[in-house]
């Protein structure tokens, strides 16, 4: 065995571990990155001809020192499935409980002021005009009351509305970013596969494209399909939103009116489409699946059950003040107390027929005195009765509420499950600096043992040079 | 089981704790700044619900009592007039007593017959008494009195009924013709109160004891009718005293029912924010701890 072989032992000693050196400052560089997966050297014993010394004269296949057979990624495929998994569905859980969240804050009950305190101040008016039926400032004070009821209609529906139109433009930006993302992705698995395919080290391009396609499933639900040379497909529904390099971008349209009861609506259906061939997109959930349930489900059956509450209100007043005569009992009969066309909670107004006109509210029977308030006494009491605007209302407001609890308590689980599941993952992709620490220190004693090592060869032939040959 | 842990999931972990008891603590502020237990629907949405429930039928009787505080006003106003019909028919008796003899002479006839159309006068005021702008005999119909000049009734048949409470109503008016009597064309003694009172002057001006006598017995019958009005309106009275009563104390029941439900119970909200306040002071402390050391602290 040739004395000089010993040298390269050393040597591959020295490279290796600076090398692992290297890899752990990567390690501790990345320690906060989100999405990083910690790389492990790994080695083995050196064999082959590569590293044997041209002036080894009798070679050996052993002692040959030591060999770097890969930077490992350290990354668990099947706790990546899981963790993304649930990243959508916390993601979706949370923006459904943001929405039901908006609607809850369009109805802030219980209280005095809102919906429920406005019908009954506005039954309340009736009564105490009919107390006084001669008096004008009283009638006044029901359209008032009835302006007043209608403007809190009105200003529900146009938050509910604007909620809807919010939600869109959210879900169109939404959409945008899966695009993006989508493209991000297929560009980056042609890189990495032009790097594997060249050998190179593809872990930071992978760990980039991880995060990406995290972000893309977080916001769609999407699975994750790994294919030839470390690429990824993203499949939603079975067909593929990122194949390798290519993607089929996604669109958002509106599809028509909703399926009755609801389409009397403003409002359309949104439909997430492929770009390409128009054909719907199925089974896509987190955020986006979150969005298009708060904008085809859960917004526009609120706003139904508003309309409902205000065409009970006209119906149930209007029916009553028809039976009724105003001041003039030749003039004022038959009357519609609100305008009775094409009601919903955004349109509800005084009819034509009282606006204004105070002395032509119902208070008395057909054919009663002109002091009568016996109509205005029975609208009073309207507001009690089984299928009052009022009780339609509280049946909504309660409906609401456990909706929106049921929304609160499924986020709040889901995004645990969601932390859970990322700290899985984490503790076996994450980087921990104790154990980096206690790498280091190991490697650095490997390194500084192999110089040792070549000094004393050194030493050794220094004898052998020097002390001989005189 | 995480055997391993990760800076990042450690810190994550920490963190998230940190927030949840933030968020708890928040809550529990929340509660003891607003006082309400119930701040949304979903806070609770059986009591929020029930909440509303009460606040309706709280809203309602609030206006039942302001009808009952009408029907008062009525049955007070209407009371005040009858005693007064009841004092001057009292009056008009006395004066056909004395002018039931033979020894009154032609001056002293008129005088007492001037006295009567006086009374007949008083009464037509009463009769014409009003509260807020409407006369109180007339039934439903408008205008400023219930009776004119010459007794005519102008007023219809009219009930005043004002609900009191869920299905009861209570009609707080009497109509002119219930209380005076019906108009009689025919024959003014059995006519209503004016036009007897007005044959009644006559009869004694003309010195007609025998109608006199008969008109004793005619004064005796509208007494009792005015009589007969006035204990209606005072059993009335005193069912609305009942009625009030009782919606007073519903209202009592109901106002603590949604407190119950909305409010918070001070002491218990105080010692839960406290709870939640030593929870999040806790996840601080144990996170500074828990950050800190590192084996980079003992390595040279």
């Amino acid at each position: 065995m040739s004395s000089f072989s010993t040298l390269n032992t050393a040597l591959s000693g020295l490279q290796a571990h600076k090398r692992v050196i290297d890899v752990i400052g990567h390690n501790i560089s990345n320690v906060n990155t989100e999405g990083y997966s910690r790389r492990q050297v790994l080695l083995e014993p050196a064999t082959g001809m590569k590293i044997a010394s041209r002036f080894d004269t009798d070679f050996s296949w052993n002692n040959l020192g030591v060999n770097i057979a890969g930077v490992n990624r350290i990354r668990d495929q099947f706790l990546d499935v899981k963790a993304r998994a649930s990243l959508a569905s916390s993601a979706s859980a949370a923006r459904l409980d943001s929405v039901l969240g908006g609607v809850e804050g369009t109805f802030p009950e219980p209280s005095d002021t809102a919906i429920a305190g406005q019908l009954s101040a506005f039954w309340n008016a009736f009564s105490d005009a009919a107390n006084q039926p001669g008096s004008i400032p009283q009638r006044a004070a029901v359209l008032a009351q009835a302006s007043n009821l209608a403007a809190s209609l009105n200003q529900a529906a146009g938050s509910l509305q604007t909620q809807h139109t919010d939600l869109s433009s959210q879900l169109t930006m939404g959409v945008d970013r899966v695009n993006t993302l989508a493209q991000q992705v297929a560009d980056l698995n042609v890189q990495i596969r032009a790097a594997s395919v060249a050998g190179m080290d593809t872990g930071d391009l992978a760990d980039e494209r991880d995060r990406l396609v995290d972000q893309l499933t977080s916001l769609t639900g999407a699975e994750v399909r790994p294919i030839e040379y470390d690429q990824v497909n993203v499949m939603l529904g079975g067909s593929s939103l990122v194949s390798a390099g290519r993607i089929s971008p996604l669109k958002v349209t509106t599809s028509g009116a909703f399926p009755a009861p609801l389409d009397q609506l403003q409002v359309q259906q949104t439909q997430l489409q492929w770009a390409d061939d128009g054909y719907p997109v199925a089974g896509f959930g987190g955020d986006i699946g979150g969005l298009v349930q708060g904008l085809n489900d859960v917004i526009p059956r609120y706003m139904h059950d508003l309309d409902t509450v205000a065409q009970t209100l006209v119906t149930t007043v209007n029916t009553i003040h028809n039976n009724g005569q105003g001041q003039d009992a030749l003039n004022d009969v038959n009357l519609d107390f609100f305008d009775p066309a094409g009601v919903t909670a955004a349109t509800i107004k005084l009819s034509s027929d009282v606006d204004g006109q105070p002395s032509r509210i119902a208070l008395g029977a057909v054919g009663g005195g002109a002091l009568d308030g016996s109509i205005g006494h029975q609208m009073g009491a309207a507001g009690g009765l089984a299928n009052s605007p009022d009780a339609i209302h509280r049946a909504m407001i309660g409906r609401l509420g456990v909706e929106a609890q049921a929304a609160t308590t499924r986020a709040s689980t889901q995004a645990k499950f969601a932390v859970e599941a990322e700290n899985q993952r984490t503790s076996v992709s994450g980087v921990n600096l104790d154990e980096e620490m206690t790498n280091l220190v190991m490697s650095q004693r490997a390194y500084e043992s192999a110089a040792r090592l070549l000094s004393a060869v050194d030493e050794m032939l220094d004898t052998l040079i020097n002390r001989t040959a005189v | 089981m995480i055997t391993r842990i990760a800076s990042l999931s450690g810190a994550r972990t920490m963190l998230q704790s940190i927030q949840n008891a933030n968020s708890e603590l928040f809550r529990a502020q929340e509660q003891v700044t607003t006082g309400r237990r119930i701040n949304r629907v979903s806070d609770n949405p059986a009591d929020a619900v029930s909440s509303l429930n009460q606040r309706a039928t709280l809203r309602r009787l609030e206006q039942y009592s302001r009808n009952a505080e009408e029907a008062t006003s009525w049955f007070d106003a209407g009371d005040a007039a009858l005693a007064d019909v009841s004092d001057r028919l009292a009056g008009v008796r006395a004066t056909l007593v004395q002018a039931n003899s033979a020894a009154n002479d032609v001056t002293s006839r008129a005088a007492l017959a001037n006295q009567i159309r006086a009374q007949r006068e008083s009464i037509l005021l009463a009769s014409n008494a009003e509260r807020g702008g409407r006369p109180l005999f007339a039934g439903n119909a408008a205008g400023a009195a219930a009776y004119d000049a010459n007794g005519v009734y102008l007023g219809d048949n009219g009930a005043v009924n004002l609900p009191i409470t869920g299905g009861v109503t209570l009609q707080v008016n009497r109509t002119g013709p219930e209380i005076f009597g019906v108009n009689n064309p025919g024959d003014p003694t059995q006519g209503d109160l004016f036009q007897l009172l007005g044959a009644l002057a006559t009869a004694v001006e003309t010195g007609d004891t025998a109608a006199i006598s008969a008109g004793l017995g005619q004064v005796d019958a509208a007494t009792k009718r005015v009589a007969t009005a006035q204990v209606q309106l005072g059993s009335r009275a005193s069912q609305l005293e009942d009625l009030t009563n009782s919606l007073e104390d519903s209202k009592v029941s109901l106002k603590s029912g949604i407190s119950n439900k909305e409010n918070i119970d001070f002491a218990e909200a105080v010692i839960n924010m406290k709870t939640r306040e030593a929870a999040y002071q806790a996840a601080i402390q144990a996170t500074a701890k828990v950050i800190q050391p590192s084996l980079m602290d003992f390595l040279r």
